[in-house]
């Protein structure tokens, strides 16, 4: 009796531990294809940081300023006024 | 149960009826039990079978639809791309595998509107594969997926994209097509970028290295020079914020370049630099103890003899008499080579070699020029103390001021950010030197010849360097106009060297007086206060506001 009590013993472990790992398998897809969704939006973050650091990098900028902003003047240091803390 | 009652017990042998028992029957009955059982436990067995292969089975490879991209990014201190990885696509056609060629053609015509079609019209008839655009954007791929021909090939390719073109080319190098870095940043840290996993992080800022090229290209236009360079440097930590060498090229066309014209000047460019030696040459002195700020040097000759030259001042009207000040501000030949004589050999190439002025450099990318070796003797000493028989790099030069400003700490010119530790700095160069010289450096740009710069406000201090190119060994007419300033001068952060290469004259451009009214039209003479001095101070007025309240 003993040796089939024992023999039960094993085989439900086996199968449980193959259930387990069946489950975890399949939770390890889920990570998986949860990490390929983060990769591929990242992807699409650096893209568009991209684009954005394009179309505001000082050329674009320049070329817009000399496009729209013709008439803006550079104020010179020597112009600003120095307020002192009591005015 | 008691004795009594098993007595109690009858049986009626008329129920039992065993001559008639049919012992098959519950044989039968028996067996179809067993069957059950035997059919049940099959398939318990059959279940847990493939439960376990199931589970014994190694993981099926995994489909990853992410691109898988190993060359990692390249971003400016301030995490601006400068060079990006990104995932295009080649469309390619298989005529073998059209069946309507004439439709095919109408569709390919609807969607490459740019292409020759009579071209492709030509390829479609034909037998091999053809590419009808390389790298196409992923707008247009997604119409090409639309098209559901089956011939369109489409192949999968990662492109290495500069987003700023020319401005960093000279820094950031090339990668072949097998994705290996052939030149600059990209071939020095080719394995780091290939590992794919961390963006590297650049020293310069994108809008400082804008500014300066700008700066630079309309200085082109001005002294038509066919060459220049500007570097940007932290005087503390040797981190470079911009380095620029015009003329320069678009990386993103990936051509091969052999022109010594695009050569990067900063860090391969070996020139002799003239006056801008004459500040280590007083520096020498003051570290070794040998002269002091207001030594005087009396009764100055004009002219000198030197290996069958003549060493002669530039300005005739300078005083006889010259205090060491008095040397640098007016960039006296004679003084310096008098300076240079009682230094003397020994120790002002110790001194040369220690600011690291004499050897190849070490640098982040490869392209590095070795300054010309050289026999130390009398008349070389004379020239090497007023700038000229000596060569070097602007990078080297940068560094050279960098460590005369900062206190006289060791600095390495750096391209790449790291944590830096400046209580770990090491002392070369005695504290007093940068005392001593950097007041000097203020007064070449108020009283002397770096007038054009002094921006109110940035405390700008410096020296200019005129002297002829060499050419195969022979000197020329043409002119390096060099101009190496430190700001703010009351506590150094940084060092911008401008060298402008083969200027000439202009007669409209027109020079507006900083420290005092009034405007000069035309270049009077081709030296480095008229053309780098000039084109610094611009540099400055646009950069010193960035400076003080970015960094």
């Amino acid at each position: 009796m003993k040796k089939y009590v024992l023999v039960f013993i094993i085989f439900f472990l086996v199968i449980t531990t193959s259930i387990i790992k069946n489950s975890t398998r399949e939770l390890e897809n889920k990570i998986f294809n949860s990490n390929e969704k983060i990769k591929i939006l990242i992807n699409r973050k650096e893209i568009i940081k991209l684009q954005n650091d394009y179309l505001r990098s000082p050329q674009r900028l320049f070329e817009f300023k000399n496009k729209f902003l013709d008439n803006l003047e550079v104020i010179e240091l020597s112009k600003f006024k120095h307020l002192s803390q009591n005015e | 149960m008691n004795k009594d009652d098993f007595n109690k017990i009858t049986i009626n042998s008329s129920n039992l009826d065993l001559d008639n028992f049919n012992s098959s029957k519950f044989k039968i009955d028996l067996n179809r039990v067993a069957f059950i059982f035997i059919v049940i436990f099959i398939i318990i067995i059959l279940y847990s079978t493939r439960i376990i292969y199931l589970s014994s089975k190694t993981f099926e490879k995994r489909i990853y639809i992410s691109n898988q991209i190993n060359r990692a990014d390249i971003t400016d201190r301030n995490g601006n791309y400068v060079s990006k990885s990104v995932l295009t696509t080649n469309v390619g056609i298989d005529p073998k595998l059209v069946k309507d060629k004439e439709k095919l053609l109408i569709k390919l015509q609807y969607t490459f509107p740019k292409q020759n079609i009579s071209e492709i019209k030509k390829k479609l008839y034909g037998k091999k594969f053809f590419y009808i655009q390389k790298q196409v954007t992923p707008e247009r791929f997604e119409k090409i997926k639309l098209l559901g021909e089956k011939s369109i090939r489409l192949e999968p390719k990662i492109t290495r994209i500069y987003p700023d073109k020319n401005l960093f080319s000279h820094l950031l190098g090339q990668i072949d097509n097998d994705n290996n870095g052939i030149s600059g940043i990209e071939k020095t840290f080719d394995n780091k970028l290939k590992d794919g996993r961390k963006q590297l992080v650049l020293t310069l800022d994108k809008e400082l290295q804008f500014i300066i090229r700008n700066e630079l290209l309309n200085a082109q236009n001005v002294f038509k020079n066919i060459g220049g360079t500007g570097i940007l440097m932290n005087v503390n930590n040797g981190e470079i914020l911009s380095l620029v060498s015009i003329p320069d090229f678009d990386l993103n066309q990936r051509k091969s370049i052999s022109d010594r014209k695009y050569i990067n000047r900063a860090t391969k460019g070996v020139y002799e630099l003239g006056s801008v030696f004459k500040t280590f040459t007083i520096a020498a002195g003051l570290n070794y103890g040998l002269i002091s700020s207001n030594d005087m040097f009396m009764n100055l000759e004009k002219k000198m003899k030197c290996g069958g030259r003549i060493i002669s001042e530039y300005d005739e009207d300078l005083p006889k008499d010259l205090t060491v000040e008095d040397i640098l501000i007016n960039s006296s030949n004679i003084g310096s080579v008098k300076i240079g004589q009682i230094i003397g050999k020994k120790k002002m190439k110790e001194f040369l070699g220690l600011i690291g002025i004499l050897n190849k450099m070490e640098f982040d990318i490869e392209e590095v020029g070795m300054p010309l070796p050289f026999t130390w003797n009398d008349c070389k000493l004379k020239t090497v103390s007023y700038g000229h028989g000596i060569t070097t790099t602007p990078l080297q030069l940068a560094k050279g001021y960098a460590i005369l400003s900062n206190g006289g700490y060791q600095v390495n010119p750096t391209l790449i950010k790291k944590k830096y530790d400046i209580s770990k700095r090491k002392k070369i160069l005695n504290s007093d030197v940068s005392a001593k010289i950097n007041p000097i450096l203020r007064k070449v740009v108020t009283n002397g010849t770096a007038s054009l710069s002094d921006v109110e406000g940035y405390e700008i201090g410096g020296k200019t360097g005129t002297a002829q190119l060499v050419e195969n060994g022979l000197y020329t007419n043409k002119k390096i106009n060099t101009f190496a300033s430190v700001f703010p001068i009351s506590d150094p952060k940084y060092v911008l060297v401008i060298l402008l290469e083969d200027t000439k004259l202009s007669k409209d451009y027109v020079y507006k007086y900083r420290n005092k009214p009034g405007s000069f039209e035309g270049t009077p003479f081709n030296t480095a206060g008229w053309t780098s001095v000039e084109i610094a101070g611009k540099i400055i007025d646009k950069i010193g506001p960035i400076l003080a309240t970015k960094y």
